[in-house]
């Protein structure tokens, strides 16, 4: 077009090229904020995100109870500044003890500045060339302060040998399942097999309770309605021998008013037909139905967080080991 | 780790803080010196547009058409030649000799760069070619062409560089802008080039030169405003007052001496010593703030045109040249233009209006794109000191023994100060002759500043002048 | 309850929202410059191509790749408008600018793709730093054996017709080494790196790029060590050598003396920046227009000064919006930074997003006399190979950090499932109370 009408033309168009330019500017940010929403909301359901383990005093003092856990982030500060990210407001700590980053492989690695000094199971390590590594169930002892580290699993390595005097029970293998056996060091992916594998083995655990709290429920109610039949008979039995002569005989058949307390004294074929296509369907019963107080609940899952439980038992764990499945043996996923 | 993090989150405040910077320093400085920067001469927007578009007129307040453009594209000025002549630093040449013309400094409007897309629309199917905007000046030709014959009539005059600058002091009008010596834009000789008068350059808004004695209105109304008896302190002139520490001395024109002498007689008969005395005794940090109430340090953004700043010393001041500056001499120095405000401000009760130059911008289909609107510069001073300068710049004019009685018409209420500024030009002593003055009457509300470059006496030589311009205005003004 | 998962969509789709409007704009700037006065088809292909393009750097290559949506959107979108800026000057001036920054576009997108792997997937950094800072300090002194001149400074190589800047490619070596040696606490090396690199730039004459080193590893310094007094200094320290490189230095003079008042030079050295303030005031608020106006006027119009020329046919409005993308930009590498795990990690990214921060700041400042005008580009719109190579590998950098990030959260879902061992561990009761 020739160029006066290119000019107005142009001229109109700046207008349009600004105002699609505020929508971009507005879009962007809108794209950014809702991202840092989403990403927000993730954190606030894993509130252990982002930390490696704690570290629990045993032996505290003023300020610092025992008792108290400390979170211990990837990498950090030990010191007594509120800055820090592990802070020890006692005098023995120096404003900016030591150092701290995890290692995977080794562990939590520590460097004191340059004149403190920290005991590591026993050990005294001074300066930035000594640096000392725990694992899980270290001790640490600063000054008269004495911490216990526990990692997160999944962040567990070596576990040294504690420091026999100050250990108070040695009942480490208590649960066999609940930590991988003593000297074997997985990495990333075998910990995410073996974590699979115990999803399935909890699974199955958890389908073999439910199949024998359903047997349970049934020899129960058979047995309910034996009794009441029992009852039954023996009530007509004493009404006939005490019945006088020419009184009302009711038949043998007992008729109940209402529907809900019919107990079938005996099943014919058609009733027990339909009886064992209930049994075999796949919607079990609820948990209330089933189980009413009795709770197959995991007395491992203690500190961890709780999944929420669905409405049918078994159904979301199922789901995510699949899904457990598919990312680290199928495709997609560990990019 | 938590240290990082909060150093993290200042290092990128810090850098959306640099950003934010640099971007408000962007629309900030557009904002205000933009204009200036599109209208520089080297723009070459300008001659692209030269070809596409035909330039407005430029029209003076009365009506005449100053410059116009004919059929063939031949930029056209007035016929008569000392019209001609008289306007041309105020309205630039074609071949950009005469720095910020209004043809330069307005092309924003002249060359239709603010035209419509809805009117560039309909002279595209119109099949027209595009018009620039028309621009009304708020200048009088005819008293441009008053002011350059007023120059040439009087002997002392003659031939000689200088600058005459009128305004309305009540709104801000310019209603003339000449600059001396002045040359045919149409024929722009040789000679005309090589002249050591320099004529190309607009003395009213572009050469600073020491007031002199016309400083004294600054000095008196920082007195007024800085002393409490300063009307009625009675000063000792000696003809030499020597500054404590220094090694000259600050004398008087022609040497004289009066004894016994107070402010309002100083102000009349134009006392260096007093005045030098007043500088002093009041301190250099009062005169110049008061200075800089009037406009002087300061970078003068101007709407309609560039003007020179005017500079009151701020470094390395002895005691002998803060005698000098309260003289309006010794590195003070002001434009045509900002005296010419300064004797406006007193006339208008301490209220400096901002010049104007744009009476309004037309388009070709008489779409009015702007009027004018009196804008205030700033406050100089306080009233009540202006009515005390009011009455001390009358007596200049009126009193027998004031320096500027050639300036008084009969029966007119005529108030002005004069200036002798003596300086040296290439190791010669020279001295500039000024005049500042106004009508003390609301119905001629007219202020005026002539300089006279090496011209003498202000009280000889520019006076004259300026009683030529306000006979004018009192015979073809009519309210 | 749901898996942070990256490749979640969020809800109503602002990514998708966000990419169909920078196609639509693209699409109406092609299409209306390539029908100025004659139809010139190269346009209309490119109306057609480079929103296609947008849309496959988007949407498609984080599914291949662990980019981050984000910020790859913005830098396309200021890339393209790199390329629409420098065809629509292209088209008189019958230069190919436009498709030559498209090609230098696809290389950096590669070298994008390479950070983002070699952040994500190097482990062993000891001996990669290594390699890391001799390769670099190759680069730095290559110029100074082979190199060629441009523009007052020898930091050019010419290879094959192509003219390469390898102190462009040495910034991302200057982010690893200097992240590299700080989270280690080791100061030595990374000084004497730094003062190294300094000083080989000072010999090249090269002052911008040595200005954005210097402020970007003393804002790292800052970020990690903390040491507000040392930074005063470092601050101070650099206004010195400033005002000792304006005594030793003629050129340095005569850059400040047109950055104070370049309408005393308006043919010779002040021509440059009057040119842009010129083109920046003709364009006011809304510009003049696609394709009108006189950029060629300014000499390097197509990398010094290409936010005149943003400013002169978009208007001022439209240059303060994209920078207030780079803002985005930055806070976007800040958030990255921020949810870094090891202080390495996060100094890459804090380091990549202040030297983007720093260089758009020196570069628009310049343009606009804020400050004197250096030699440095516009990141991602200014014409030039190099440049947006790296530019493209500082997201790319940023970009890595943050998949790893992104893996680190996901670790951490999957391993919140997991029994916690609490043998040995005493409990909240045998102290009888005062729990956290």
């Amino acid at each position: 077009m020739p160029l006066e009408i290119y000019e107005i033309v142009a001229g109109a168009a700046r207008y349009w090229f600004l105002f699609l330019m505020v929508l971009i500017v507005f879009r962007s940010f809108r794209w950014y904020r809702k991202d840092q929403k989403q990403q927000k909301k993730q954190l606030r359901l894993m509130p252990d995100a982002g930390y490696i383990g704690e570290m629990v005093v045993v032996q505290g003092q003023e300020g610092l109870e025992a008792g108290t856990t400390l979170p211990v982030p990837w990498e950090g500060v030990l010191g007594y500044t509120r800055f820090s990210d592990i802070c020890l407001p006692v005098e023995d700590v120096a404003k900016k003890h030591c150092w701290f980053r995890y290692e995977e492989g080794e562990g939590l690695v520590l460097e004191p500045l340059r004149t403190k000094s920290v005991q590591v199971d026993g050990i005294l390590c001074q300066g930035p060339k000594e640096p000392a590594v725990m694992g899980h169930g270290s001790w640490l002892q600063i000054g008269s302060i004495v911490m216990r580290l526990r990692m997160f699993s999944g962040y567990e390595t070596k576990a040294p040998q504690p420091y026999a005097e100050e250990a108070p029970d040695q009942q480490r293998n208590a649960q066999p399942m609940a930590c991988p056996p003593q000297g074997h060091y997985p990495s990333q992916e075998q910990y995410a097999l073996w974590r699979q594998q115990m999803e399935l083995e909890r699974q199955r655990q958890m389908l073999a309770q439910q199949q024998m709290a359903w047997m349970q429920w049934q020899a129960h109610q058979q047995q309910l309605a034996r009794q009441q039949a029992a009852a039954v008979q023996q009530c007509s039995a004493e009404r006939e021998e005490n019945m006088p002569e020419g009184a009302y005989r009711p038949s043998s058949q007992i008729e109940f008013e209402h529907e809900e307390t019919f107990y079938p004294l005996e099943m014919d074929e058609e009733e027990e037909a339909l009886q064992e296509e209930w049994q075999g369907e796949e919607d079990s019963p609820s948990e209330e139905e089933l189980y009413g107080d009795f709770q197959p609940c995991d007395e491992d899952m203690t500190d961890a967080a709780l999944p929420p439980r669905s409405v049918y038992v078994g159904e979301d764990e199922s789901r995510r080991a699949r899904q457990v499945l598919d990312k680290y043996l199928g495709g997609g996923g560990a990019k | 780790m938590k240290g990082n993090q909060f150093r993290f989150r200042i290092l990128a405040l810090l850098c959306i803080a640099l950003l934010a910077v640099a971007g408000g320093y962007g629309v900030y400085s557009v904002s205000t010196y933009g204009s200036r920067w599109f209208s520089n001469v080297r723009n070459i927007r300008y001659q692209s547009a030269r070809d596409t578009v035909i330039p407005g007129d430029i029209i003076d307040r009365n009506g005449i058409k100053l410059a116009t453009t004919d059929t063939e594209g031949n930029r056209v000025y007035q016929s008569d030649k000392p019209s001609r002549c008289a306007v041309v630093h105020l309205l630039g040449d074609g071949e950009g000799y005469v720095a910020n013309g209004v043809e330069s400094f307005q092309a924003r409007y002249l060359l239709g760069f603010e035209t419509t897309l809805t009117e560039r629309t309909e002279d595209l199917v119109a099949g027209e070619k595009r018009r620039g905007d028309h621009v009304v000046l708020t200048v009088d030709s005819r008293l441009c062409t008053e002011a350059a014959r007023a120059f040439t009539n009087h002997a002392e005059t003659y031939n000689k560089a200088g600058a005459v600058v009128v305004m309305n002091y009540k709104t801000g009008e310019v209603l003339a802008l000449v600059s001396l010596p002045i040359f045919d834009p149409t024929e722009i000789t040789d000679v005309v080039k090589n002249s050591p008068l320099h004529p190309f350059w607009n003395r009213a808004l572009q050469s600073t030169m020491p007031p002199g004695s016309t400083f004294k209105i600054v000095t008196a109304a920082a007195a007024l405003e800085n002393m409490p008896d300063a009307e009625t302190r009675v000063f000792t002139c000696t003809g030499a007052t020597k500054p404590a520490g220094a090694k000259g001395v600050i004398t008087d024109y022609g040497g004289e001496h009066h004894d016994s002498i107070t402010l309002p007689k100083a102000f009349r008969l134009s006392c260096n010593n007093t005045f030098a005395q007043m500088a002093l005794q009041m301190g250099d940090k009062n005169l110049r703030k008061t200075a800089e109430n009037f406009g002087f340090n300061d970078n003068f953004l101007f709407q309609d045109m560039i003007v020179e700043n005017s500079s009151y010393p701020t470094k390395n001041r002895t005691n002998f040249e803060i005698g000098w500056s309260g003289v309006g001499q010794s590195q003070v120095t002001a434009t045509p233009m900002h005296m010419c405000l300064v004797a406006a401000a007193v006339a208008n009760d301490g209220i400096m209006m901002e010049p104007r130059l744009i009476a309004g911008v037309q388009s070709p289909a008489g779409v009015v794109r702007y009027e004018f609107e009196p804008k205030v510069y700033r406050r100089a001073m306080k009233p009540e000191t202006a009515r005390v300068l009011q009455g001390y710049m009358r007596t200049v004019v009126e009193a027998r023994d004031g320096t500027g009685t050639r300036a008084a018409i009969e029966g007119v209420p005529i108030a002005g100060k004069t200036g002798s500024a003596e300086t040296s030009v290439d190791g010669r002593a020279v001295t500039h002759a000024w005049f500042v003055g106004y009508i003390d009457d609301d119905r001629y509300p007219y202020a005026v500043c002539v300089f006279v470059e090496e011209g003498g006496t202000g009280g000889k030589v520019a006076a004259p002048v300026a009683k030529d311009i306000f006979a004018y205005l009192l015979t073809n003004y009519t309210k | 309850m749901s898996r942070p998962s990256r490749n979640k969509p969020l809800r109503g789709r602002p990514d998708k929202r966000f990419c169909s409007v920078i196609m639509l704009f693209y699409f109406s700037a092609f299409l209306l410059i390539s029908l100025k006065e004659k139809v010139h088809w190269q346009g209309i292909a490119l109306s057609v191509v480079v929103p296609a393009l947008i849309y496959i750097a988007t949407m498609w290559l984080p599914r291949f790749f662990p980019a981050d949506k984000l910020l790859l959107s913005i830098a396309n979108f200021l890339c393209a408008l790199g390329v629409l800026i420098l065809y629509s000057t292209d088209m008189d001036a019958g230069t190919s600018r436009g498709l030559q920054q498209a090609i230098y576009y696809g290389i950096g997108i590669i070298a994008m793709l390479i950070c983002i792997l070699v952040v994500r997937y190097v482990k062993n950094w000891d001996v990669m730093i290594w390699a890391v800072t001799f390769l670099a300090v190759g680069l730095l002194v290559l110029p100074l054996a082979i190199g060629t001149e441009q523009n007052g400074a020898t930091n050019w190589i010419n290879i094959g017709g192509t003219s390469l800047q390898p102190s462009e490619v040495v910034k991302l070596a200057l982010i690893l080494v200097l992240s590299y040696f700080m989270s280690r606490r080791q100061a030595l090396p990374w000084l004497l790196f730094g003062l190294f690199s300094l000083a080989v730039l000072m010999l090249q004459k090269d002052l911008g790029t040595a200005l954005i080193y210097y402020f970007t590893a003393l804002f790292m310094y800052y970020g990690w060590y903390g040491n507000v007094l040392m930074t005063g200094l470092g601050v101070v320290g650099g206004a010195g050598a400033a005002v000792a490189g304006y005594a030793m230095f003629a050129h340095v003079k005569k850059r400040v003396a047109i950055w104070r008042n370049p309408w005393a030079y308006p043919e010779t050295s002040g021509y440059q920046i009057i040119q842009a303030l010129m083109a920046i005031a003709s364009g006011g608020l809304f510009g003049v227009g696609l394709g009108l106006g006189a950029p060629r006027v300014i000499p390097v119009y197509f990398t010094d000064c290409i936010f005149a020329v943003i400013c002169e046919q978009f208007g001022i409005l439209f240059g303060l919006l994209v920078l207030v993308m780079y803002v985005i930009l930055i806070l976007r590498g800040t958030s990255i930074a921020l949810k870094a795990r090891s202080g390495f990690h996060g100094l890459i990214a804090m380091g990549a997003t202040v030297m983007i921060g720093i260089q758009t700041f020196v570069i628009i400042g310049g343009v606009l006399k804020l400050i004197p005008l250096t030699g440095v580009t516009m990141p991602f719109v200014s014409y030039g190979g190099t440049s947006l190579v790296s530019c493209m590998g500082l997201i790319g950098l940023m970009q890595g950090v943050a998949s790893v990030n992104q893996d680190q959260l996901n670790y951490d879902y999957d391993i919140s499932m997991l029994p916690q061992d609490l043998s040995g561990m005493p409990k909240a009761d045998d102290f009888g109370g005062g729990n956290r």
